[in-house]
């Protein structure tokens, strides 16, 4: 197993996200929509959606899924 | 609840004139928002996208009763359609690659860039943790966790590496967790703390 000095960097910053509590992508995704409203009102998040930010910063699927879905609701 | 979610939700469950309307209404309002989501994306068709709203939709009327109204249906809605898409493509981006041809091929990455040149400017600190990296790697971590930790690294999404394995999404997330878990424990009682990780060069 080799890695490339990019996967080593990449692997560093997983490992520097990861919490022994953390949400899956299914966990995350059942919480999204109350989340995306939460973040595009501007209002503080609620201690029970702060999981999710941690998810963003770990997951980049659901990351560049979150982008897609803030464009979709763009006014 | 939001009177405008439950109008959606009754509608839904309405006889078939009434429930028929709604899932016309549901789709416009999906394909206007999909269109907007991926007006950078010229490449997907509108057979593409119509595909997705019905998908969505079929998946949406088999979900109803987890709608609990935290959120407007609306949004719900788009989260379900936004995912759909993104595991379609997804899907047809990865249908020819093997997990083994991933694990040792990183040209399918997508936010990994490869550098092929290695890095022969690190410092002694970094090279060991470098070395402290492959140690917890190789002492802590399964055959399993190593390959679906090695996928992901290669930018393969996790429904995909469990299509291969003969998994679920979940069962891979919680693979990939244990492993990671694994490592940065193994990492700390070597000493590397996480302030450290990125101090090295």
């Amino acid at each position: 197993m080799t890695l490339t000095p990019k996967q080593i960097e990449a692997l560093l910053q997983m490992l520097s996200h990861t919490q022994a509590e953390e949400l899956s992508c299914d966990e995350y995704l059942d919480r999204l929509a109350e989340y995306v409203e939460t973040y595009l009102s501007g209002s503080s998040l609620p201690e029970g959606l702060r999981a999710i930010e941690g998810h963003l910063d770990l997951c980049n699927h659901c990351q560049e899924e979150f982008q897609a879905l803030l464009k979709a609701l763009e006014d | 609840m939001t009177p405008t979610s439950q109008s959606w939700i009754q509608q839904l469950h309405g006889e078939d004139g009434v429930r028929d309307i709604a899932l016309t209404d549901l789709g416009n309002l999906l394909t206007e928002r999909l269109q907007k989501a991926f007006r950078s994306r010229p490449d997907l068709t509108t057979a593409f996208l119509d595909d997705i709203v019905q998908e969505t939709l079929i998946k949406i009327l088999n979900s109803l009763g987890s709608f609990e109204g935290r959120s407007a249906f609306e949004t719900w809605a788009t989260t379900i359609a936004i995912h759909t898409a993104y595991s379609e493509l997804r899907k047809k981006k990865w249908k020819d690659v093997s997990l083994e041809q991933v694990i040792s091929d990183g040209s399918h990455t997508d936010h990994l860039s490869i550098d092929k040149e290695g890095a022969p400017n690190l410092s002694s600190d970094r090279r060991e943790l470098i070395d402290a990296m492959y140690q917890a790697i190789r002492e802590t971590l399964t055959e399993k966790q190593r390959t679906a930790m090695m996928a992901e690294l290669n930018g393969m999404p996790l429904e995909e590496i469990a299509r291969r394995t003969d998994s679920n999404r979940n069962a891979v997330y919680k693979l990939t967790h244990d492993a990671r878990m694994r490592m940065k424990q193994s990492l700390e009682k070597m000493g590397y703390t996480s302030e450290d990780w990125f101090s090295m060069k």
